[in-house]
């Protein structure tokens, strides 16, 4: 992509560098500029002289997912931690509350008739059934 | 593979296992519910267990005075 200042910059160009790549080095800088349709000059020019270039941008956009996902994560850790800390606490609360629950709800009941229901009898009284 | 694909690489890496972690707080969170109910139910089968088994022994004693 040619910007008005790389144009800008290509029309002041006045000076020849000269330098020795490899073949490999060659057919990259070849691919690279006719993936990015321009001359190799311009993909050179373009990726020392003006802004960031399209790698640059991608790792900073991500950058910042990766910034704002790890302070979510650090938040979702810090709450398991504090939850994890205080479980006992809050499960024996929770506990006493339903023993007094269970407590009024047995309250009504027949024990007698609840032992029976459980067959719960004590063992006389099962030995004088056993017996009859 | 470039430098560039690295890093991209090992960002997107850090994202999923935020991601994960976030998913693992609400998994905990279920699990703490489900274990804070099967307490609660077994303190209630604690509560009916002792009053019967209360009344039954007190059925069982011989009367008083006899």
């Amino acid at each position: 992509m040619i910007t008005t200042a790389d144009n800008t910059s290509r029309m002041a160009s006045a000076e020849r560098i000269t330098f020795l790549v490899s073949p490999e080095e060659k057919r990259r800088l070849a691919r690279e500029a006719k993936k990015a349709q321009v001359t190799v000059s311009d993909l050179i020019r373009g990726r020392l002289f003006t802004g960031p270039n399209d790698d640059e941008a991608q790792v900073r956009a991500l950058l910042a997912e990766v910034l704002a996902s790890t302070q979510r994560a650090h938040a979702a850790a810090d709450r398991m931690l504090e939850r994890a800390g205080t479980f006992e606490a809050r499960a024996r609360e929770r506990e006493q509350a339903a023993r007094r629950a269970a407590e009024r709800e047995l309250s009504g009941l027949d024990p007698i008739a609840l032992a029976a229901g459980l067959a719960l009898t004590p063992a006389t009284t099962r030995r004088r059934k056993g017996g009859r | 593979m470039s430098i560039t694909a690295d890093v991209l690489n090992t960002l997107k890496q850090v994202v999923l296992m935020n991601d994960k972690i976030e998913r693992l707080e609400k998994a905990a969170d279920k699990q703490e519910e489900t274990t804070l109910d099967l307490r609660e139910r077994v303190i209630r089968l604690e509560a009916f267990i002792e009053v019967a088994r209360a009344a039954a022994h007190a059925r069982a004693l011989p009367p008083a005075g006899g």
